[in-house]
């Protein structure tokens, strides 16, 4: 996979590990882009490129005469693209573990099986985790997969694997996906598990992601707590 | 039965989700009472009543008093690609009206300095407009445009004429790229009354720096939108390790 990114998608990369280890922690200032460029022997437009890409990330910021810094305070969340949140924390150094809610084979009702395009009735499986960054709830994700799209789903336990991980085990192509945010009142026992008061408002994005032959292959409802996080974007 | 997972009510508020989709509502019409939807759904009325605000959490019904009506369509604001809000919501069928509540030139405030790359204190314009689309306020918001770089704007009537189209014909300054940060805001008591909030709905505040080709950023922004009644729509790229 890593052969197939761009020059400047590697360094991303790289600098995320270095995030995410803590050779490059919080607060910290990267090295310049002269010496991203001689260190990795490449030309300063693809590191400005990648440290562009890392800035709309909200991983790292730019003070203007002083150089790149890496982002404290709330988690980050990035609407622009599509990652596993476990990914996410992990690269701003967060220890993330998820409590599994609830995780059974259900059969598809109206809406979702709408959302799915297959027959009502069809099997899906249902995962309900609270993904919890430095021991605080952050967010609670409500997603649904078909049923066969991983062998011996119910066997896996989602409070250390990650899903994508799964997919891709099973030979899953993820190839594009769509997102809606909007904010979502939460109530009773999904209030209590993001340590929301009752009736907060939370943002709600709503991910559909699809294979290569374009049919859907999860459907998330990510519950994220505002207090928390911070979703950011970007558009050009 | 599950903590987190109610078969009964998640069966009960599908079946009305179905209902709402293949009926002929239009915004605005009378959905059921709590007892009525208990006999179409053959339901306990109490739990009629729970699909009933579940159905207003999703936005498909609005509450009115102690009866429930056919929500509106919220308004999906697209954030993968660069355009004006009005631009936007045209081509989705919302022409979107604006009304000038502040044009001026002011000091920048800290924020606006600090996002605009300024001096504290170098003189910004601030222009702040309540949008609005078929008479329902849309957003309120907040532009800060260093002054030094659009000499004479204040000629400009921005209820009539778009931001990035005067800022692009007679400033040769294009909107490229927009960095976006999201946040859920408790409105001020005047904000709420401009977006013609109910008591207590919260807003989205979404937080903006727009930058030409070059990379250079030329604006500020704070744009507050009611939550019941806006989406923001991405395609996100599917970029690096998931």
């Amino acid at each position: 996979m890593q052969q197939l990114l761009s020059i400047h998608a590697q360094l991303e990369n790289l600098i995320r590990d270095k995030i995410a280890s803590g050779e490059y922690p919080v607060g910290s200032s990267l090295p310049s882009e002269r010496k991203l460029a001689e260190t990795y022997g490449i030309n300063r437009l693809t590191v400005r490129a990648a440290l562009k890409n890392l800035q709309q990330e909200g991983l790292v910021v730019a003070e203007h005469g002083r150089g790149n810094f890496v982002c404290s305070s709330k988690v980050r969340v990035s609407f622009a693209t599509i990652r596993g949140f476990g990914a996410q924390l992990k690269q701003q150094g967060v220890h993330h573990v998820s409590r599994v809610l609830y995780a059974q084979k259900v059969p598809a009702g109206y809406a979702i099986s709408r959302k799915f395009d297959l027959p009502r009735g069809t099997d899906l499986f249902r995962l309900i985790r609270v993904r919890i960054g430095n021991g605080r709830a952050l967010a609670i994700d409500d997603t649904y997969i078909p049923y066969t799209a991983i062998s011996g789903v119910e066997e896996i336990d989602f409070a250390t694997h990650s899903l994508y991980t799964a997919l891709e085990a099973n030979h899953v192509q993820l190839a594009n996906a769509q997102q809606q945010l909007t904010i979502r009142r939460l109530q009773g026992e999904w209030a209590a598990a993001l340590e929301v008061p009752e009736n907060a408002p939370v943002f709600c994005v709503e991910h559909c992601v699809f294979d290569e032959n374009r049919r859907m292959i999860e459907h998330t409802l990510s519950y994220v707590n505002p207090d928390r996080s911070t979703i950011s974007s970007y558009l050009k | 039965m599950d903590k987190f997972v109610n078969p009964q009510l998640e069966d009960a508020v599908d079946r009305a989700l179905e209902m709402l989709d293949t009926g002929s509502y239009v915004p605005g019409d009378p959905f059921f009472s709590p007892v009525q939807l208990a006999e179409k759904l053959q339901i306990a009325p109490e739990l009629a009543g729970r699909v009933l605000e579940q159905l207003e959490t999703l936005v498909r019904l609005d509450r009115r008093g102690d009866r429930y009506v056919i929500a509106p369509p919220p308004v999906v604001r697209n954030t993968w690609a660069m355009s004006s809000l009005s631009a936007a919501l045209a081509e989705r069928g919302y022409p979107l009206t604006s009304r000038v509540l502040f044009f001026g030139i002011v000091e920048a405030p800290k924020a606006a300095s600090a996002m605009l790359e300024l001096p504290l204190g170098e003189k910004v314009y601030l222009l702040h407009r309540v949008r609005s689309s078929r008479g329902l306020p849309m957003a309120l918001e907040q532009s800060y445009l260093p002054v030094s770089r659009f000499p004479g704007l204040m000629e400009y009537d921005f209820a009539a004429r778009s931001l990035y189209q005067t800022l692009e014909e007679k400033y040769q300054t294009r909107a490229a790229s927009q960095a976006l940060e999201f946040f859920v805001e408790e409105p001020s008591p005047e904000e709420s009354r401009l977006l013609a909030l109910a008591p207590g709905e919260p807003v989205l505040l979404t937080v903006g720096k727009t930058c030409s080709p070059s990379g250079r950023v030329f604006e500020y922004s704070l744009s507050r939108a009611p939550a019941r009644r806006t989406v923001n729509e991405c395609r996100p790229e599917l970029r690096g390790k998931l």
